[in-house]
């Protein structure tokens, strides 16, 4: 992938529509959760190959896995068309308060997942509620703020609470 | 590291942060590597639950973006985005001109010819970048800007009046410089030529014409 990136840079359209082929349903379901609508979602897949187009040149292989690069770019489209929008992801959280941690080990979840997908097996050694918090972070593009209206819960509680949750992540990661 | 720059850093990379403090984040990480490095090692990790959510993108979609996408001669479509920022400047010129234009004509005295320092007014999204050129001497000055190429450089290109693209070569952005242009390609730096700064990869576009998008443009003017 990293050298299909370079190719791009270089202006090789045929490699973007490589790197098209091997990620748009990984980037379009990122677009779907923000914008389960469908037309939007088309739109921000589109705008995201676009800049990938303008910013091949500018990925730095020694900084970053072009998946994720390619993610992260697509999530900034959303989010940024989100916000030009004025709209938020709207959907009510519903956070149970919290539960005594009786969740499977880490290990125990390392072994049912494969070695790189180690964030999911971390996120199931979470409390669910918090561990619905973080994916819906990341997939919704939603803010502290959003959260805390989404749950009707006071921004400081959820500030607290996710912070907790990524120190474990941290350490379940490392 | 600390940890709240490590908990800042996975806030940022999952979107927790505001507008205004995502904004600091990112100003931040441009000249702090060690956060920099984190918000990367936390987007890497995070990576994966993409693949959750895995849905094949509708049919057409790729014909669409393909038909956004610069035509395959790239001069040819390129050479309309030069003409579309150089006429932004026109105006200025074209204003200037009528000014001149408009003045009592003096007894003409004949003087050798002296060339007249020459500057353009580079115009780009948020700033315009003033440039200024001795012919004489060959010399080019771009003021400083707050262009930032990232992990690229930033590229400087003369194009004739409906000619291609000439490079420059590669500019320090922030810096005031003085950059001596090879006398090969003093020729081309004319009144009604258009200078403009294109984003590259690092060392400069590897194909001779501009590859990455224009950062700013304008029309070069006598002073």
């Amino acid at each position: 992938m990293v050298a299909a990136l370079k190719r791009v840079a270089e202006g090789d359209r045929a490699a973007l529509q490589d790197v098209y082929r091997r990620t748009s349903a990984k980037l379009y379901g990122i677009a779907l959760r923000i914008f389960p609508d469908g037309d939007d979602a088309e739109d921000v897949l589109q705008d995201a190959f676009i800049n990938i187009w303008q910013k091949a040149g500018s990925f730095d292989p020694a900084r970053a896995s072009p998946i994720t690069w390619l993610v992260a770019l697509t999530r900034n489209r959303a989010i940024d068309r989100l916000r030009a929008k004025g709209k938020r992801v709207m959907m009510p959280l519903d956070l149970a308060a919290e539960v005594a941690d009786d969740r499977p080990d880490a290990e125990q979840c390392l072994i049912a997942h494969e070695a790189d997908a180690r964030i999911i097996a971390c996120i199931e050694t979470l409390a669910k509620d918090d561990a619905t918090l973080i994916r819906t972070a990341f997939f919704d593009g939603a803010t502290y703020a959003d959260i805390a209206d989404r749950a009707s819960t006071p921004l400081g509680t959820v500030k607290s609470r996710i912070r907790r949750a990524l120190i474990k992540l941290k350490a379940c990661l490392a | 590291m600390t940890e709240d720059d490590d908990i800042l850093a996975a806030e940022y990379a999952l979107g927790l942060l505001d507008e205004a403090e995502a904004l600091a984040v990112q100003a931040r990480a441009r000249t702090d590597g060690p956060l920099s490095l984190r918000i990367a090692w936390w987007r890497d990790q995070l990576a994966p639950l993409a693949g959750e959510v895995a849905t094949p993108a509708p049919a057409g979609v790729w014909k669409k973006i393909e038909a956004q996408l610069p035509g395959n001669d790239n001069s040819a479509t390129l050479m309309q985005r030069w003409r579309a920022a150089a006429v932004a400047a026109m105006s200025v010129a074209a204003a200037l001109v009528l000014f001149i234009t408009m003045r009592p004509l003096p007894v003409p005295i004949v003087l050798p010819p002296v060339p007249a320092p020459m500057m353009a007014a580079l115009a780009g999204e948020k700033d315009v970048v003033a440039v200024s050129y001795d012919a004489t001497s060959g010399k080019l000055m771009i003021a400083p800007t707050t262009l930032d190429p990232g992990r690229g450089d930033a590229e400087l290109w003369v194009i004739p009046e409906g000619g291609k693209p000439h490079s420059l070569g590669v500019v320090n952005a922030k810096l005031a410089e003085p950059h001596l242009v090879p006398e090969a390609d003093r020729a081309y730096i004319l009144p009604g030529a258009t200078l403009a700064i294109t984003q590259e990869v690092k060392g400069g576009s590897v194909t001779g014409q501009p590859a990455g998008p224009i950062v700013a443009a304008g029309k070069i003017i006598r002073t």
